[in-house]
């Protein structure tokens, strides 16, 4: 069976692919509402990006459109505006999470902790 | 050279915005037009590349590649700010000391170089490009500094890279735009694409793959420790 056939016929890798993405965003927004430890936040913040980024792919996928390396035809060949905006995005995300995980070391060098609440109770001290 | 392509790319970037504020006579792909229709046709039928998405990020989408490289040279100068005062001192012990790991290391760096490097190479005909290659390069490149001591030589020399093949790629897609209206020189000049396109992936790819490794390393020769009362940095050298 070739790829495209195979991209073809199979409509329930999009669904899984969907309902991962969805579990992964959910999964990742939770974290990043609940937790309390700063690498926790960050992790879910990880998990948040990737839910997103296959989210996208998964809209951008289309069974009667393959990709023009899987088939070979230049007709009706996927736009591949999504996936260099997804290319993008893994970067941008890569970049941020370096910048938190940054922070965070400064963070902890300072204060000795990576409690929120203690850091906000900090914060609000510092600002008042 | 860090803080001069630091200077130089934000004042690159503040030109163009001037220049499209201004409304100044630019290349009509700067504006919105059919996107399909131009891959199609001008991409694939003038034999760019097999893989669109690389030929893309280098030719209409290429001040995206630029921002993108921007904001990775700003990621390495944040670190260096923030993290750079607290370095080990020069004579630390490296992370990775036992024989057996270090052999491994040493034989794993010329397998990741040369994927890396047939990654970037082929780009434009496999799925690959200069971020993925670079990616691999990074590892590549941050591996050895795990197993010996610290090289000033050696960060300078990335420090340098990095630099210079982002001044490389600015002043390009400069030129590009000005002399031969196209980004990156490659609409015009379809018949150099062949070695055009390479050649620009392994700069890109140089460019991350430098730019992964000094944050890699910045990381790793932070001193969580300094600072603190009754600290000593030459007595702290694990």
């Amino acid at each position: 069976m070739s790829p495209a056939e195979l991209l073809a016929t199979d409509a329930l890798l999009k669904q899984l692919l969907c309902l991962g993405a969805f579990g992964l965003i959910l999964l990742g927004l939770g974290g990043m509402l609940l937790a309390q430890h700063l690498i926790r936040i960050i992790l879910s913040f990880g998990l948040l990006q990737a839910g997103i980024q296959i989210l996208l792919a998964v809209i951008s996928f289309r069974p009667e459109q393959a990709a023009f390396l899987l088939t070979g035809q230049v007709e009706g060949a996927l736009t591949t505006e999504i996936q260099l905006f997804i290319l993008t995005a893994i970067i941008i995300n890569l970049v941020i999470l370096m910048f938190a995980v940054i922070l965070l070391m400064r963070i902890h060098q300072l204060f000795g902790f990576f409690d929120k609440r203690k850091l906000m109770k900090r914060f609000y001290a510092t600002i008042r | 050279m860090q803080r001069t392509a630091s200077l130089i790319i934000p004042f690159s970037f503040i030109l163009l915005l001037i220049i499209l504020i201004a409304e100044l006579p630019l290349p009509s792909y700067f504006f919105l037009f059919d996107i399909t229709e131009h891959n199609q046709q001008a991409l694939i039928s003038q034999n760019f590349g097999s893989n669109q998405l690389t030929v893309a990020l280098l030719s209409y989408r290429g001040m995206d590649t630029l921002t993108e490289l921007a904001i990775l040279l700003a990621i390495t100068t944040i670190s260096s700010l923030l993290l750079g005062g607290n370095r080990r001192s020069s004579q630390t012990r490296p992370l990775i000391t036992d024989r057996l790991q270090v052999t491994g290391i040493f034989l794993l760096i010329p397998v990741l170089l040369m994927s890396a490097l047939y990654l970037i190479l082929y780009g434009h005909r496999i799925p690959g490009g200069g971020f993925q290659g670079g990616g691999l390069l990074g590892i590549a490149l941050f591996l050895p500094i795990l197993t010996q001591p610290t090289s000033r030589l050696y960060s300078e020399l990335l420090l340098w890279l990095d630099s210079l093949s982002g001044i490389i790629l600015l002043s390009l897609a400069l030129i590009g735009l000005f002399l031969f209206n196209g980004f990156f020189l490659l609409t015009q000049t379809e018949q150099w694409s062949f070695i055009l396109l390479p050649c620009l992936s392994f700069i890109i790819g140089i460019k991350v793959g430098t730019g992964f490794a000094i944050l890699l390393q910045e990381l790793l020769a932070f001193d969580p420790d300094f600072g603190r009362i009754g600290y000593d940095r030459e007595s702290n050298q694990s």
